[in-house]
């Protein structure tokens, strides 16, 4: 018993291993841990490392007509799944997407996830045909993971039309002043019948 | 002061002596022998003298009698202990407290959630908790240090009554007086 109460009594200090928890918003790490760049997890600051964008997800991809072509997909099609970055001041990745011919109508479903610990992103679906933004993200119904959040587009695009697709930041300013205004995605998209 | 005399007297019993044996017979025709010195008559030593006076005992006799302490005093004391066993105890509140936060946000292993403002409240209040239950902890302490230097501080006086015996002897015929007295 005078045990028992000597642990409880003594045990008043949090003790948090290094990568017990994934970055928060802005980066946020308990005291004494920072955000490793590469992981997105809290470890001990002397260990950790700077955010640096996968070069094999990054492109030359800052105009609509430039943006990174998303394979055909069918009317009905399997999830396509890649990967993207947003590095420092990179104001937008394009994706190019061309809906099927053919097909009685097509729904496309876009999700991007990242991680929550650096700048928040949003998408934006143009049809580069007309012109025209034709939507913009909104609350996914099914949230990522923790230590991730995501983005979703549901919407009805118009067969044989090509669209854009842009990945930014969302600019709210969650992007620690300044110091963490990039962040790593994954992009999905699937095309269903609505 | 001499206030009383308790006397105490014992008869020694009279020394007895045995019967002498009968003198030898005388032996015949004794031979004149020289005339012996007088025996020499004793001289009064009064450094040798027997004092009969009362002698004082080697060790007084002390009695003491504890004084109570006063309400006040009881109050004063009391207070200041329980206030100390109060703020003790508002420092364990701190304490576990501390700990329950402390413990929310300890893992055990990867958690896979991000560190939230929620978590970062946890560990301010375990912070915070923890600094409190030290601080009630030293004060309860200093309080209960205080009240106990304060009960031997101010613990309350004694009554003294020393008593001084005396013997005397005095031999009586056939035996011996002894008295004892005690002055106080």
């Amino acid at each position: 018993m005078r045990a028992w109460m000597l642990i409880a009594l003594a045990a008043c200090s949090p003790d948090i291993p290094s990568g017990s928890y994934e970055c928060g918003p802005n980066a946020a790490c308990p005291t004494g841990q920072a955000c490793d760049g590469p992981t997105n997890t809290c470890v001990i600051s002397s260990i950790a490392t700077a955010f640096a964008c996968d070069p094999g997800v990054e492109h030359d991809d800052n105009t609509p007509a430039t943006g990174t072509k998303i394979p055909q997909l069918a009317c009905v099609s399997n999830v396509f799944q890649t990967a993207g970055c947003l590095a420092a001041n990179d104001g937008q990745d394009w994706w190019q997407l061309t809906a099927p011919t053919g097909c009685v109508a097509v729904e496309a479903k876009v999700i991007v996830s990242y991680p929550v610990a650096f700048e928040p992103l949003a998408l934006a679906l143009t049809d580069t045909t007309t012109g025209a933004q034709v939507a913009t993200d909104t609350a996914c119904k099914n949230p990522p993971p923790g230590g991730e959040d995501s983005r979703c587009i549901t919407q009805t695009i118009t067969s044989g039309d090509d669209y854009a697709l842009a990945v930014k930041p969302l600019g709210m300013g969650d992007d620690c002043d300044g110091t963490c205004n990039f962040n790593r995605y994954t992009l999905s998209v699937q095309l269903d019948t609505p | 002061m001499r206030l009383a005399w308790i006397a105490l007297a014992l008869l020694v019993p009279a020394r007895a002596f045995a019967d002498e044996p009968p003198p030898p017979p005388p032996e015949s025709a004794p031979a004149p022998a020289p005339t012996e010195a007088p025996p020499p008559v004793p001289v009064h030593d009064p450094d040798s003298a027997a004092d009969y006076r009362p002698q004082p005992m080697p060790k007084d006799i002390v009695i003491k009698v504890n004084r109570d302490r006063d309400t006040n005093n009881i109050l004063l004391v009391g207070g200041i202990a329980a206030a100390g066993a109060l703020l003790g105890a508002v420092g364990v509140y701190y304490n576990l407290d501390s700990r329950d936060a402390a413990a929310a946000i300890s893992p055990k292993m990867p958690t896979s959630q991000p560190w939230t403002s929620a978590q970062q409240a946890d560990y301010d209040r375990a912070h915070s908790s923890g600094v409190k239950a030290g601080v009630f902890y030293g004060l309860g302490g200093a309080a209960l240090l205080a009240s106990a230097v304060l009960f031997i501080v101010t613990a309350p006086g004694e009554d003294r009554t020393v008593i001084h015996p005396h013997y005397a002897i005095a031999p009586t015929r056939g035996g011996a007086f002894v008295a004892r007295a005690w002055s106080f």
